[in-house]
């Protein structure tokens, strides 16, 4: 069929629902392209992310006081659970006021101890309770200490007579929830119900947890004896308020929900702190001296070295983290076989600038077929006379350097369980520190001087491997053996002398 | 999977949620790209940048409008990018005959024949032809597009279809000079 169109509708038809499908090369392009713009954005981020956490970690440094003080509460907080559950008990029994006067009297230990010991005795209603109370005791790790033992016995005894009437209470529920709606004491009363139910015991061990978290930081603001003293007074107050405010469910249900962030915050930790010890074993990879290029065959023994220090890094992705840190670092090493012996006319080796005695002890390489052919003057150059004088030492060169490292690694972590294995990359900036050339013989050691081209800042290049262990979830253990090139140690040549250091460092971290 | 989901995936930088996204969009674009280039190769190139753009700019869609409309634009902005850095030949502004009428079997005249005259238009003919005739927008729109006036594009236009008009017509003589029975 014929027909006359306008050209517009023409194109318009034809075009309607026009698609083609682009060739098959073309997603590849786009997708290396995606990765390049990636890779180009991380290195800035990298930068940026460094930066913060440098800033962190001098952060760090400054409040360190803070970050160990953050463990103390923790003492207190099983001085609270303790009292909490006295509470109960005297509330519970008003009969025995002379209990409630003992433990505001004895000191914090020795309230704890009691209370850990009175559960032991068997009353079957507080079993939950004691568990409850082992945790903080073996987490806080309180010893008891002899004198106290003594006490606990004594106390022990009221505090049986205590429990016989706390159970004799519980016989009723209702009654429970009445004299112990204060909230901490939910314990005692699901005891009844279910004691053999291990989740809710992990459940409500959480729960006290929380609680008396809240506590101890009231109690933080006064000492230990006036908390005492406080408790006493709000005693009276305790058993009026639980006439009121019967609302157990309730906080039960607020107590979950704090613990449940409290979970997604540990999820979402990203910041560790992170400790190191490490032996430092140092080599070289090629023969040469920085000390001077006559002593470039000679043996080196390389010592090992203990170094230490304290880093952060922070979780970019769940997998890749970066971090950095402080490190001490001393490496030491000898150069084994050379001559020494005081003269007039020294000729000092390159790589030294010689101090007090280093300026008349001349070093001469024991092994070389011809060693006073190449140091200066020698038996050779010596008139006979003082040949017969100068006594020739024989010993070694020990070259001391010492190093503040400030690493910057990224670590990619291959297995991330409880048992992690990660990859670690990156480089550090050494700042150099110590730097000292003695020779040794026997064991008289002299001081010639300091190393002259040693570099104040090089560099080196980390590869490591990391094993990990979660300890608790936010503390783990970890040791990973890390080889580091040295970049640029010596500001020239130095003989082809090329060190690295090889540590095995472990250590602790903590994720907050 | 929805699209919404999807859009987010992208935002979020998932490579297998821009993979899919590209699967399901590839065709039309292309199609935009094949309209407004010179050739496949340069379609194909524009094509891949203009998806490279799209995922760097898929943060900056909220939602509003057709996410269809969104991509299209995008794409042929990207596209009118490529060809407004180029210059012009200075165009003179002339009136062209307003006989747009063409007469013509159904099917006669194959798509790709079409999509070749079109590739086949100067850069700014091209251009305007296709967001004129074929993607609908209006003439003020397309100037401040192509940074051009509205009288500019309208003469743009007129001569971009006389163009194809005079291709089609020489298309089907050639058909007839082949086929003299057909007639």
């Amino acid at each position: 069929m014929r027909e006359r169109k306008n050209i517009d509708r023409l194109f318009q038809e034809k075009f309607k629902d026009f698609e083609v499908n682009p060739p098959e090369s073309a997603w590849g392009n786009i997708e290396a392209n995606l990765n390049k713009d990636k890779n180009k954005r991380v290195i800035p981020l990298w930068w940026k992310l460094t930066g913060i956490a440098a800033v962190f970690f001098i952060g760090i440094l400054m409040t360190q006081t803070n970050f160990k003080d953050k463990n103390v509460p923790t003492n207190q907080v099983t001085i609270e659970e303790t009292k909490t559950s006295k509470d109960s008990e005297t509330k519970s029994n008003p009969k025995l006021p002379k209990l409630n006067t003992v433990i505001s009297k004895g000191n914090d230990q020795q309230a704890i101890v009691v209370n850990n010991n009175a559960p032991k005795n068997g009353s079957t209603a507080t079993v939950k309770e004691a568990t409850a109370l082992k945790n903080y005791h073996t987490q806080n790790a309180i010893k008891e200490s002899p004198t106290l033992q003594s006490l606990v016995s004594k106390t022990a005894a009221e505090r049986n007579t205590s429990r016989a009437n706390l159970l004799q209470t519980d016989t009723s529920n209702t009654l429970v929830d009445k004299t112990n709606a204060n909230g901490w004491i939910e314990n005692s009363q699901t005891v009844v119900t279910a004691p053999a139910d291990e989740t809710n015991k992990s459940k409500e061990n959480t729960i006290v947890l929380d609680r008396s978290k809240e506590i101890s930081l009231e109690s933080l603001k006064g000492s230990p004896k006036a908390i005492a003293e406080t408790e006493s007074k709000t005693n009276p107050k305790d058993s009026t308020k639980t006439n009121e405010t019967p609302k157990n469910p309730l906080e039960e249900l607020l107590a979950a929900k704090k613990e449940d962030k409290k979970k997604q915050e540990g999820k979402q930790s990203k910041w560790q702190i992170i400790s190191n010890v490490s032996p430092i074993f140092m080599g070289a990879l090629a023969n040469g001296s920085a000390i001077d290029s006559t002593l470039a065959g000679n043996s080196k023994t390389f010592n090992t070295n203990v170094g230490f220090g304290l880093g952060v890094s922070y979780a970019v992705s769940p997998k890749l983290t970066i971090r950095t840190g402080l490190n001490k670092v001393n490496m030491n090493y000898n150069t084994n076989d050379v001559f020494y012996y005081a003269s007039m006319e020294t000729r000092t080796l390159s790589g030294l600038s010689p101090s007090g005695l280093g300026h008349t002890i001349q070093i001469e390489n024991a092994t070389g077929p011809n060693p006073s052919a190449s140091l200066g003057p020698s038996e050779n150059d010596l008139l006979s006379f003082e040949q017969n004088i100068v006594h020739k030492n024989k010993g070694y060169i020990n070259q001391e350097i010492g190093y503040l490292e400030m690493p910057v690694e990224m670590t990619y972590a291959v297995v991330a369980k409880k048992f992690g294995l990660k990859i670690i990359g990156g480089f550090s900036t050494l700042f150099l520190q110590d730097n000292s050339i003695a020779v040794v013989s026997g064991n008289r050691t002299t001081v010639l001087g300091e190393a002259n081209n040693l570099n104040n800042i090089h560099f080196s290049t980390n590869i490591g491997l990391g094993l990990k262990y979660d300890i608790l979830k936010s503390f783990e253990f970890h040791i990973e053996p890390t080889f580091k090139y040295q970049i640029n140690t010596f500001s020239n040549d130095a003989g082809n002398f090329r060190p690295y250091l090889f540590g095995v460092y472990s250590g602790f971290s903590y994720k907050f | 999977m929805d699209l919404k989901e999807l859009i987010n995936d992208c935002k979020n930088n998932n490579r297998k949620a821009q993979e899919q996204l590209y699967r399901l969009y590839s065709g039309k674009l292309f199609a935009v790209c094949l309209k407004y280039s010179r050739n496949y190769t340069e379609a194909q190139d524009n094509f891949q940048d203009g998806f490279l753009i799209i995922f760097q700019k898929i943060g900056q869609y909220s939602f509003k409008g057709s996410f269809d409309g969104w991509l299209k634009r995008v794409m042929i902005n990207n596209v009118l990018q490529q060809y407004r850095q180029q210059t012009f030949l200075s165009l003179v502004n002339e009136d062209v005959a307003e006989d747009y009428e063409i007469e013509l079997d159904d099917d006669e005249i194959s798509l790709d024949y079409l999509l070749k005259i079109i590739q086949e238009l100067p850069d700014r003919y091209r251009l305007v032809f296709n967001l004129y005739v074929i993607d609908g927008y209006s003439h003020a729109e397309i100037a401040e597009m192509l940074n051009i006036n509205i009288g500019t594009s309208k003469s743009n236009l007129a001569r971009g279809r006389m163009i194809l008009k005079e291709k089609i017509e020489q298309l089907k003589n050639e058909e007839t000079n082949k086929f003299p029975s057909a007639k």
